[in-house]
């Protein structure tokens, strides 16, 4: 059952220098109880996707067309109370910097506890701090640490409690944008395994924003490639870092595996904040593809269906595929 | 030993670029200034008060009856309101009001600028060597800006100008330089402590660059946009004092300043009677300190990006 | 606990701050050009007294002797002779301190509230038109020169429209009938209290209106706020509970920082105003040479501007949980 259905999303950023594109043409969906990764270099608009959904972009940014379907029906044409009542209720949040995520002038239960008390005016205080124990259990924090302040908190503890606090409204979808970036490994594959409990347990749909594709292969069951922007491969895990087809997915994939398994010369990937392409029409990969043709300069890229589990934004995707 | 100096010719050809963006980079910044709708009152303005400042020097050729301090007018010997030989009226003892004000821009300008350049001189050199050196240099320093900062500088002119007697105009400039710095040294020695984590430093010690070149060449240039920041409204404030100093009756007597005729007008009893003596020195001690603070938050919003408007 | 330690270590700061002060001024009033004994001895004494006066106070013995002398004199309260007044200095001051401390603690404590209430609104509307007209108004008013502010103020309220008196703190009816009772007189100084009180009130909100609206648009560019939003909370909710908190710390810095600039303008209000404080006394005092209570008036500033100083350390941490525990 779909859950969030993106469509057609794009937004534009107002800067001194003109309008920039930072997300253009996305679309994709998310199941109740799945995992969706987004994958892409810093830069790429995958943090604005996130903010966007929640409708929480700053003032320069605007979403100048698409549509984002939640629970069938359109955020974008919610009024500022009606996205108020849903965001955290239903969608809710885990940022990318936990250390700063959390007020340094308020306990973090009463964070948390606001979280709860915000969407159901009608609770009681006692059992509002009967729930806020709970979630504390939940993410292993001591109860005595409740009363605390978040300065007064481990990093690890820190992004415990954010989680915690997402979970606190039993939301249905929860963006997780880098949860783990800044965390060390043993720290991060604790929290990794215990976002992979909470949905089993919860039935939660998580869309996770991250540019490590470790973490990503390791959570996930759908994956979204982006590049400068747009969305340029979108499949199920196995299908699109097994068999990966756009070129820049093949890079992206290749420059993690040189890490590990080394060998191979390095393929650096390009920065994408300046390949942009005089015309916007064309595939944004173009400058650095490493297999553009005389059809790439011509021709706008269009989606190609490989299997019903897997679209490239490639107009070679069936060359490239097939040999 | 060629490709030694095939790397210098890299090394030279490098440096080229880099300091065409250097200039951009200014130029940049320069425009985004002039953007700036406060910072461009403030330097019409300014401009304003420096053509004052010049023009300070005509009305006593025209006739010595102009002079500020000495010139009375014969006719003339008390106060009276603006006319075609005096615009803006006379003083208590005929003396015209308006060389005065013209007079007053000038020392406030000499005033304002050095002893905020002093200050910021003191302050900046203060700050990079607690900052860099740390330890006990910059407890000991710190400590010291820690007791000249709960000091009210007025109040410690005064009590200079008592122990002293009367104090001549650049005494009054030192004294007010001398009690401005610790605020400056603050902020530049934080600025120094985040710029001696950088790699650049690192690198410069490690090529045995002494504490004094790596101050100097390294720090220096990035701590300067923000001690000329500083400057500014360091000026404000050295105007500020000088002013409040002379309309108690501690200034130096010697030059007519615009808190002295604030002085004259309170204490010869015309503050009633004589707007037209009242009004115009205020307005400009008032109107030069916004001028330069409007310059100063205008180089803030320029020097601090998180300021600007695109990201709002 | 922790609270207690670092305001413990203030405290001792404070103190060692104070004595240095203190010292400096010894060595000043000894050490400047001069005869220091026509410095402390007031020159209508008979010269027996003045004799008298100067062994007392140590002044044909040597430099270190009279410091002893000066620190067991300060600690016994002893600040000598008032030339002009002829009374204890002491006396003296304490009889002005409760008039500046009237005048400087409600000024300061009103010009923050407003400030940071106005800071707040200008950040909330920014680049809007109310935003533009605080800023510009507090930018203004920040930068008039008080003491013609103070004169504009009495030449309007006082001599054009005569709402407020003119200067002082009691009216001199008042102060002659005896049997005026408490009520009477109180209303009488409030109301020569709102001349002075507003000059200083407008040249103060300004800038900490200015600090606290750029703190608040700083803050409101912060990860928690984003979270505060994100969790669905209202703007107002926001805007008072999660971003004013964190904004409102650098503006008490601030205002810990600039104590010792209100002062200046406290004793030129004083001054011009003639409201009867140990700022416009100090202003006396040099003007009329009256070293004595000059030297103490200014230990006193001093040591209200440290005192001032570690009350706002203790509400700076009553603020900020990271300071308190």
């Amino acid at each position: 059952m779909t859950l969030l259905e993106v469509k057609d999303l794009s937004v534009v950023y107002q800067t001194r220098k003109g309008f920039i594109t930072a997300l253009n043409n996305i679309s994709f969906e998310l199941n109740r109880g799945n995992t969706l990764g987004l994958v892409g270099e810093s830069g790429c608009g995958k943090s604005t996707l996130g903010m966007a959904l929640m409708r929480l972009l700053p003032g320069n940014a605007s979403i100048i067309k698409g549509n984002l379907f939640f629970e069938n029906q359109d955020l974008l044409k919610l009024t500022d109370d009606e996205i108020r009542q849903i965001r955290w209720k239903k969608i809710s949040m885990i940022f990318q910097a936990a250390m700063n995520a959390l007020n340094p002038v308020h306990r973090v239960a009463d964070q948390i506890m606001e979280a709860i008390t915000t969407h159901n005016s009608s609770l009681l205080r006692e059992s509002a701090i009967k729930q806020t124990e709970k979630l504390f259990d939940l993410v292993n924090i001591p109860k005595r640490r409740m009363t605390e302040y978040p300065h007064q908190y481990s990093g690890g503890m820190k992004q415990r409690a954010v989680i915690a606090m997402a979970l606190a409204c039993r939301p249905s979808l929860i963006i997780a944008d880098e949860p783990t970036t800044a965390l060390d490994v043993i720290l991060q594959s604790q929290i990794l395994e215990s976002i992979k409990l909470f949905q089993k347990k919860l039935n939660l749909a998580i869309l996770f924003i991250s540019h490590d594709i470790a973490v990503v292969a390791d959570i996930c069951h759908d994956i979204c490639v982006m590049y400068a922007g747009e969305l340029i491969e979108y499949g199920a895990k196995e299908k699109v870092l097994g068999a990966p087809v756009h070129p820049y997915t093949k890079t992206l994939i290749s420059s993690y595996l040189t890490l590990i398994r080394d060998l191979r010369p390095l393929k650096p990937v390009q920065d994408s904040t300046t390949s942009h392409i005089s015309n916007p029409d064309l595939c944004c990969f173009l400058n650095y593809c490493p297999n553009s043709e005389k059809i790439c300069r011509n021709q706008k890229p269009v989606w190609v269906e490989l299997a019903p589990d897997h679209r490239v934004f490639c107009l070679l995707a069936n060359k490239i595929y097939n040999g | 030993m060629v490709t030694n100096t095939s790397d210098s010719m890299a090394g030279a050809l490098d440096m080229l670029p880099k300091k065409r963006q250097k200039i951009s980079a200014f130029n940049e910044k320069w425009l985004i200034f002039k953007e700036n709708f406060i910072g461009r009152a403030g330097l019409i303005l300014l401009s304003l008060f420096a053509l004052m400042a010049l023009l300070s020097f005509i009305p006593p050729l025209i006739d010595p009856m102009y002079h500020p301090m000495t010139g009375v007018d014969p006719k003339i010997s008390c106060s009276v309101g603006p006319s075609i030989h005096h615009w803006l009226g006379t003083d208590f003892i005929g003396r015209d009001i308006l060389s005065q004000l013209l007079a007053g821009a000038k020392i406030a300008f000499m005033v304002g600028i050095s002893s905020a350049f002093i200050s910021i001189v003191l302050g900046t050199s203060i700050g990079m060597i607690a900052g860099y050196f740390g330890r006990y240099i910059d407890a000991i320093l710190m400590r010291l800006a820690d007791i000249i900062m709960v000091m009210p500088t007025l109040l410690v002119v005064l009590i200079f100008s008592s122990l002293f007697g009367q104090l001549n105009i650049w005494t009054i400039v030192l004294v007010i330089a001398l009690f401005r710095w610790p605020g400056v040294s603050r902020v530049i020695r934080a600025q120094t402590l985040t710029l001696k984590q950088r790699p650049f430093i690192e690198a410069a010690k490690l090529a045995g660059a002494s504490p004094i070149r790596i101050i100097l060449r390294h720090i220096m240039p990035n701590v300067l946009p923000l001690s000329l920041l500083y400057m500014t409204f360091r000026v404000s404030s050295a105007i500020i004092i000088e002013a409040a100093l002379a309309f108690l009756g501690f200034g130096d007597p010697s030059s007519v300043s615009w808190g002295m005729m604030l002085q004259w007008v309170w204490k010869t009893g015309h503050m009633f009677q004589a707007p037209y003596w009242l009004l115009p020195p205020g307005i400009c001690i008032s109107l030069i300190t916004l001028s330069f603070y409007m310059v100063g938050r205008a180089m803030d919003e320029v020097l601090d990006p998180r300021l600007r408007k695109e990201d709002d | 606990m922790e609270l207690r330690k670092y305001l413990f270590r203030r405290l001792i700061e404070i103190t060692i701050i104070f004595f240095v002060i203190m010292t400096i001024l010894f060595l000043l009033f000894r050490l400047a050009p001069g005869d220091p004994v026509s410095r402390m001895v007031d020159p209508s004494m008979t010269p027996e007294d003045a004799r008298h006066l100067i062994s007392q106070l140590g002044l044909d013995q040597p430099l270190y002797q009279q410091y002893i002398i000066y620190l067991r004199n300060f600690f016994s309260g002893d600040f000598g002779v008032s030339f002009h007044y002829g009374t204890s200095v002491m006396g003296i001051i304490w009889d002005r301190l409760p008039n500046t401390a009237i005048l400087f603690t409600t000024s300061i404590i009103l010009s923050a509230f407003v400030g940071i209430f106005l800071g707040k609104i200008a950040s909330w509307h920014k680049d809007k038109k109310i935003d533009t007209w605080l800023t510009l108004g507090a930018l203004i008013c920040h930068t008039l020169f008080l003491p013609w502010l103070a004169l504009i103020m009495i030449w309007f309220f006082a001599y054009k429209i005569g709402w407020f008196p003119l200067n002082g703190i009691l009216s001199p009816e008042i102060w002659i009938q005896t049997d005026a009772c408490f009520f009477s007189k109180l209303i009488d100084v409030l109301h020569h209290l709102i001349l002075p009180l507003a000059t200083l009130f407008l040249i103060h909100f300004g800038s900490y209106l200015l600090i606290m609206r750029s703190s608040m648009l700083d803050t409101l560019k912060e990860d928690y706020i984003t979270t505060a939003r994100a969790k669905g909370l209202k703007e107002k909710i926001i805007r008072n509970h999660h971003a004013a908190p964190n904004a409102a710390l650098p503006v008490v810095t601030s205002i810990a920082l600039s104590l010792a600039f209100s002062i200046n303008g406290g004793a030129l209000t004083e001054t011009v105003f003639s409201w009867p404080g140990i700022g416009r006394e100090l202003v006396f005092a040099v003007s009329n040479n009256d070293y004595p209570l000059a030297q103490a008036s200014f230990l006193l500033i001093a040591a209200v501007v440290l005192l001032s100083n570690f009350l706002v350390d203790i509400l700076y941490a009553y603020l900020d949980p990271r300071i308190r525990y």
